[in-house]
């Protein structure tokens, strides 16, 4: 089967920093993938070339055959570590703007969600808590029918309580035909979801394949096999 | 999607400009609460002339922090992270961006001149001879003006508006990390001079070698050769070299 994302020789330097040395990767369709890493190696810069942020890079990314491109962003759902929503909104003005431009965006399942995460859809984006803005943004990406989700540290700087709602919002709502790729540095809380993992170490692939093929390899979880390789 | 956008853009941006239009409104409306407290009619024309001076330079400010926080911040700050992730072209963006600065510009202007015609009207058995002169001088310039003058005069906003577009999106490029702000200033000085000069010199060159040679006329098509080149590079400099930090 064509795999829904393949990366050819991708490299991105910033300056003298190689970033991202000749990355080969291929994401199949209907398949979580963990791509991990500690902070600054490269699984932010990977996401900002799919996402269509990062343009200048080497080598080649195409998602479901085309190069980054509006089209590209019709079908990729992407939460990144930031909040992105403008001052001046309220939540259901950002629900509006979500309608508006994906037509894949299922108004009605946002704001169920938002009303069982107990937020109002009238509330003011600048009064939200960091938890509550998370929890929009999540909202917002997986009421979405992508064929690509890309979650950028959905998990970092949130309390165990919150983790469990988002893992359990992301697995609930995606479309199974979808490939969610999830980075993160927390492994133990996200590890029962993935099929593949990816570990970057650097910029560089350094191990990649299937969860159960790559326990039974190693003979230990993906978490242990994480602290492992990138024992300081 | 262009429509769309422009929904946004508006949505995001009309606070500040309604905000701007009480404001302008407050100050016209106490400036005739001051002429029934019977006070010397030509220390109310200095006050009114004062106020909207400071008023019109308070619009431009606005407008210019507006233009510019708002492509900055959209697109380059956080919320570029949502922008660039709509599926819409690069082009659109600036598009939506030119079109709503463009509007706010003309609705000032035109919220201005309203507020001088409200006071004209209200105060107009008040000898308010340097006031009015000011307003006849406007409105002939106005009927006097040719096509290609008032052309001329809408290509100059849209082409200043896209430079700054040009110099947002040139000093967001990767190579630059450090001091943006004295590097946009820089180069707006260094090409607003090379554009400047290179007007100059074509008026200069060519005005009246030929019946169609007017000094609007050069000045409009020159507006447009900027306009078109800054929009092409600013797109392309999106399209090649985005790197939203």
């Amino acid at each position: 089967m064509e795999p829904l994302v393949k990366i050819d020789h991708l490299s991105k330097q910033y300056g003298k920093f190689a970033a991202l040395s000749d990355i080969n990767i291929e994401l199949p369709k209907g398949k979580i993938i963990g791509l991990l890493g500690p902070n600054g190696s490269g699984k932010t810069t990977i996401i900002k070339v799919l996402t269509g942020l990062l343009k200048e890079y080497t080598g080649e990314v195409l998602i479901d055959g085309e190069a980054p491109s509006p089209h590209t962003k019709s079908m990729v759902s992407y939460l990144p570590e930031r909040t992105y929503l403008s001052d001046w909104m309220q939540v259901k003005d950002a629900v509006n703007m979500f309608q508006d431009f994906y037509q894949d965006f299922d108004k009605e399942k946002a704001l169920e969600l938002l009303r069982r995460m107990g937020i109002d859809p009238k509330q003011k984006i600048k009064t939200l808590s960091k938890g509550m803005y998370e929890k929009v943004q999540l909202v917002l990406v997986m009421s979405r029918k992508a064929k690509l989700y890309i979650l950028d540290e959905p998990i970092s700087g949130v309390d165990p309580a919150a983790r469990d709602l988002i893992l359990d919002t992301i697995l609930d709502n995606y479309d199974k035909d979808s490939t969610i790729l999830l980075s993160t540095h927390l492994i133990a809380d996200v590890e029962r979801m993935f099929d593949n993992v990816i570990f970057l170490k650097e910029g560089k692939v350094i191990l990649e394949g299937d969860v159960d093929t790559i326990r039974q390899e190693h003979g230990e979880s993906i978490d242990q096999l994480f602290r492992e390789v990138f024992r300081c | 999607m262009l429509g769309k956008l422009l929904k946004q853009e508006f949505k995001a941006t009309y606070k500040n400009f309604v905000s701007l239009y009480i404001a302008l409104f407050l100050i016209l409306f106490v400036s005739l609460g001051l002429n029934k407290t019977g006070i010397d009619a030509e220390f109310l024309n200095v006050i009114l002339m004062l106020s909207f001076v400071a008023v019109a330079a308070a619009i431009c400010v606005v407008i210019l922090i507006v233009i510019i926080s708002r492509f900055d911040k959209s697109l380059y700050g956080q919320e570029g992270y949502l922008t660039f992730t709509l599926p819409v072209t690069e082009s659109s963006i600036v598009l939506t961006k030119l079109i709503t600065s463009f509007v706010w510009i003309l609705l000032s202007g035109m919220a201005f001149l309203l507020c001088a015609y409200i006071v004209l009207l209200y105060l107009g058995e008040i000898n308010w001879s340097d006031f009015n002169e000011f307003m006849q001088m406007i409105r002939q310039m106005i009927q006097s003006s040719t096509i290609s003058q008032i052309l001329m005069v809408i290509a100059a906003i849209i082409e200043g508006i896209l430079f700054l577009y040009f110099l947002i999106t040139f000093t967001n490029l990767s190579f630059i990390n450090r001091f943006r702000i004295p590097i946009g200033i820089v180069l707006y000085a260094l090409i607003n001079t090379v554009v400047t000069r290179l007007k100059i010199f074509a008026v200069d060159k060519l005005a009246n070698a030929a019946s169609y040679l007017t000094f609007a006329n050069i000045e409009l098509v020159l507006s447009l050769i900027f306009i078109v080149l800054f929009f092409t590079v600013t797109v392309y400099l999106m399209k090649k070299h985005l790197i939203v930090r």
